[in-house]
């Protein structure tokens, strides 16, 4: 279990140029688990192989693209690039996760898409600034006084769990269950990821219902009034959307925290800066977005074609590696350090064009507000030398655990 | 100087209006609502930051 099997030859289908093969294994390869973390590891990847398309035969065999313009022009290309399947490595078709509308392409994603936009519109998101200001607040008193703490397991987890059980109307007394399918819903395991989507659509079901026959003040209810095209949307459609809003918007911005706070933790001098200066927290939330994205997504080629100067198949997977375009020297100049006042902070982390993610708005409010309230509470903290980070891998690049040492107060 | 946007391939990041929310106005689902606009005098810095922040690349500047 995961062990990191290296290349071997004879699995390389001929269309593929041997020197576009490499040797690269997210999800098993303890390298992208180790010390430094993924991003970094990920950074090596490139000065080793290079930027452009790239194929690996680990995790089912599939394309990455970790060059800007190469993923600029590729999420913009969803006749060739479909949403249908893009599991790494891939599920049977039946077991895809059907989350709308992650898993759709045009024409039919845009009419999915509307209701949730309407449902994070920026002006809807900000009123719930107040909210999230409070929980946030909560959290970090509850680790104030304390000198040695998890950050991950104490505020970055919880956080995004609570807002999004709050959004949905849901009661705060099934938390830890909550927290422990959030873990199992990026699992390696596929077993224990199949057990998360179930467990999270039989919890949804008598919320649903029960919002069926009265409205509250929720993202349920929200969604049952509006429509797609002019007609209603269906209970099943209701569960992919919870489906989208379970997978896609607690463990990526946990983890954006959770790599946010990791860096932070090594730089007192910013730390005292952004204390200082809380106007620049914004301009740091996007510079650790850029410098940290957590999904890889996957896609599935519909068609033989050349991309990228070589030749994919159709039924071909590709990972949609936006670290690596975050990172491209093409794009930024001194790209792999944090720079507060780097003006070009347009990166891929939210990925961009149909597939935008839709809780952008949500997740940097979530993100400002975290370090707005953390550095009005907090005194400086370090990483513990004695328990470094914790990393987790695959399509999604996760902290596991952030075990943070709070300086004595001046 | 103007501000020449194109509409329908904005996909709602609200990049510009974070950075120049007085010029660049969003419709009720978060996309940009204006095809272009004059840019007042005084704020032609502030509008090529905000053009620039654009992930999608449809904001033009035409000096």
């Amino acid at each position: 279990m995961n062990v990191h099997t290296p290349l071997t030859r004879k699995e390389i289908p001929a269309h593929i140029d041997p020197a576009n093969v490499v040797d690269f294994d997210m999800c098993n390869d303890y390298r992208y688990r180790a010390p430094g973390g993924p991003h970094a590891a990920l950074s090596r990847l490139a000065e080793e192989c290079g930027r452009g398309m790239k194929w690996t035969p680990h995790n089912g065999g599939h394309w990455f693209i970790n060059d800007h313009e190469l993923l600029f022009e590729a999420v913009r290309d969803p006749g060739l690039f479909s949403s249908t399947a893009m599991t790494i490595p891939p599920l049977p078709p039946e077991l895809e996760p059907r989350a709308i509308p992650l898993f759709s392409d045009p024409p039919e994603h845009g009419p999915y898409r509307m209701p949730l936009m309407k449902a994070f519109a920026p002006a809807r998101i900000q009123a719930m600034e107040r909210d999230i200001r409070a929980f946030a607040g909560e959290l970090i008193d509850a680790v104030a006084g304390e000198t040695r703490f998890d950050f991950f397991d104490k505020i970055a987890e919880p956080m995004p769990v609570i807002i999004f059980m709050k959004l949905m109307g849901m009661n705060l007394d099934r938390l830890q269950e909550f927290r422990g399918w959030m873990v199992d819903m990026v699992s390696d395991s596929d077993e224990a990821r199949l057990g998360s989507h179930r467990n999270v659509a039989a919890m949804m079901k008598p919320l649903i219902e029960a919002r069926m026959v009265e409205r509250g003040n929720d993202l349920i209810s929200w969604l049952l009034d509006a429509d797609i095209d002019g007609r209603a949307i269906t209970y099943d459609e209701l569960q992919a959307y919870c489906l989208l809003l379970f997978a896609a918007g607690l463990d990526t911005v946990a983890n954006s925290m959770g790599f946010g706070m990791n860096y932070l933790a090594g730089d007192v001098v910013l730390q005292e800066r952004l204390r200082a200066q809380p106007e620049l927290i914004p301009e740091a939330v996007e510079e650790f977005l850029r410098l940290y994205a957590v999904a890889m997504p996957g896609r599935t080629v519909t068609r033989d074609a050349e991309f990228g100067g070589v030749r994919v198949r159709a039924g071909e997977r590709v990972m949609l590696m936006f670290p690596g375009g975050n990172t491209d020297p093409k794009i930024f100049s001194n790209a792999e350090a944090f720079d507060l006042n780097r003006e070009n902070k347009v990166h891929l982390s939210f990925n961009s064009g149909p597939h935008r993610c839709v809780g952008s708005h949500l997740a940097r409010l979530e993100l400002r507000v975290l370090y707005e309230e953390w550095f009005k509470r907090m005194p400086n903290v370090r990483l513990d030398p004695e328990r470094p980070t914790q990393y987790r891998t695959g399509v999604t690049l996760a902290v596991h655990s952030l075990p943070l040492i709070a300086e004595a107060r001046a | 100087m103007k501000i020449v946007i194109d509409k329908g391939n904005c996909v709602g990041h609200a990049r510009c209006a974070a950075i120049a929310p007085d010029l660049f106005t969003l419709d009720g689902e978060g996309y940009i609502a204006t095809e272009g606009f004059d840019v007042p005098e005084g704020q032609e810095a502030l509008a090529k930051r905000a053009a620039r922040a654009c992930p999608e690349r449809v904001i033009s500047v035409v000096e």
